[in-house]
């Protein structure tokens, strides 16, 4: 009879500590969740805010300097010369803020799989340093490219991985501190003397990033503490945007810093078909080619 | 009418639209381009208005560093 007991008591034990894990479990999918978006909501406040401001800052000049012309404060040619190149300065700011927040709003709704191609990473460093030449000479920067000659095509979309690139020279102006420089390499990387990917990395020498913040850095519209007391503007979305265009085309977006050293920033994308199949036809090759040098 | 009015604030091109248009308008305006130039003129310098940006480098237009503050609204 004390046994039945015993025996009783011990599966009732056992069915509370079940039901008391399965409390446990459930308040956990409950809270952490709710925990995520009260942060996300946290973080889309933060971006009102800072959007604002950036949207705010640039028309407040073009819209302070068309007074000032249009009410004959300025009269002056060299005056004019300022103005207008000041108002051509913030448009283009202002525009690209909006193209930033088209382009993430954009990037959160279907995958962008289509239009992946093979795609020369020689010509997208190209196409970006153009596309970011007149930011990166306003600001005084020198840039140095290591592309190694000869890179096989990577699997991506051009105007994606332009995109992307940019977003990263931009960045390591905005960030890139007093040294004023930047670098921009590709490379392949290889195992046993095969190209496995290549990496497309753009370094800088500025102010760094601590390894806490560097934990939310890709997190849409996070802007860390000493960014913002720094006084350097910006949305939050470069880097969750290049990340996920990279993501969409199979690839990785990575990022080194050691604060007050600088940080690097390494696009990962997988090879493309045609490049595969050169390998696979020059392994052939080499293979048929064995027999005959030795006879 | 030579009222001096210090102007903080961080974008170059805000600074010389204002200032341009301050100084048409009669106004000795100068200028800080950060929070920490700003309160550092402010207390050693009087300035019958002072026009502050709240998001700015170094010191925010809201931080409220309790001396400097005071010793700049006794003035």
């Amino acid at each position: 009879m004390e046994a039945a007991v015993s025996g009783l008591r011990r599966r009732n034990l056992m069915a509370s500590f079940g039901v008391l894990i399965v409390l446990g479990l459930t308040m956990a999918l409950i809270v952490v969740p709710s925990q995520r978006a009260r942060r996300l909501a946290r973080l889309q406040m933060d971006f009102v805010a800072g959007v604002s401001h950036e949207l705010r800052t640039p028309l407040a000049v073009i819209s302070s300097a068309a007074e000032n012309i249009a009410h004959g404060v300025i009269e002056d040619k060299q005056q004019l010369l300022r103005y207008g190149n000041s108002i051509v300065k913030q448009s283009r700011q202002l525009t690209q803020l909006v193209e930033q927040v088209l382009q993430f709003a954009a990037t959160q709704q279907a995958p962008r799989s289509n239009g992946l191609g093979a795609v020369n990473v020689t010509d997208v460093v190209e196409a970006a340093l153009e596309a970011t030449a007149a930011t990166v000479a306003a600001a005084g920067f020198t840039v140095e490219s290591r592309l190694e000659p000869g890179l096989p095509s990577v699997t991506g979309d051009f105007n994606g991985l332009v995109q992307s690139l940019q977003n990263l020279i931009t960045n390591a102006v905005k960030y890139g501190g007093e040294k004023r420089w930047l670098g921009i390499s590709a490379r392949a990387v290889r195992e046993k003397e095969r190209a496995q990917e290549i990496e497309l990395s753009v370094e800088d020498r500025g102010m760094g990033i601590s390894k806490e913040e560097i934990a939310h850095i890709f997190e849409p519209f996070y802007r860390s503490p000493a960014v913002t007391d720094a006084g350097i503007h910006g949305t939050g979305l470069g880097l969750p945007l290049a990340r996920k265009m990279v993501e969409e085309m199979g690839g990785r977006l990575t990022a080194k810093s050691e604060l007050g050293k600088g940080s690097s920033f390494t696009i990962h994308l997988p090879l493309s078909e045609a490049a595969e199949l050169e390998h696979r036809r020059a392994a052939g090759k080499s293979r048929n080619a064995q027999p005959d040098s030795q006879t | 009418m030579n009222e001096r009015i210090l102007l903080v604030e961080d974008e170059e091109d805000l600074r010389m639209t204002l200032c341009d248009r301050l100084a048409a308008e009669g106004y000795v305006a100068e200028v800080a381009v950060d929070g920490k130039e700003g309160l550092r003129k402010a207390v050693h310098d009087p300035y019958d208005l002072i026009v502050l940006d709240v998001m700015l480098p170094k010191k925010n237009g809201s931080t409220k560093d309790t001396k400097d503050h005071e010793e700049v609204t006794h003035r």
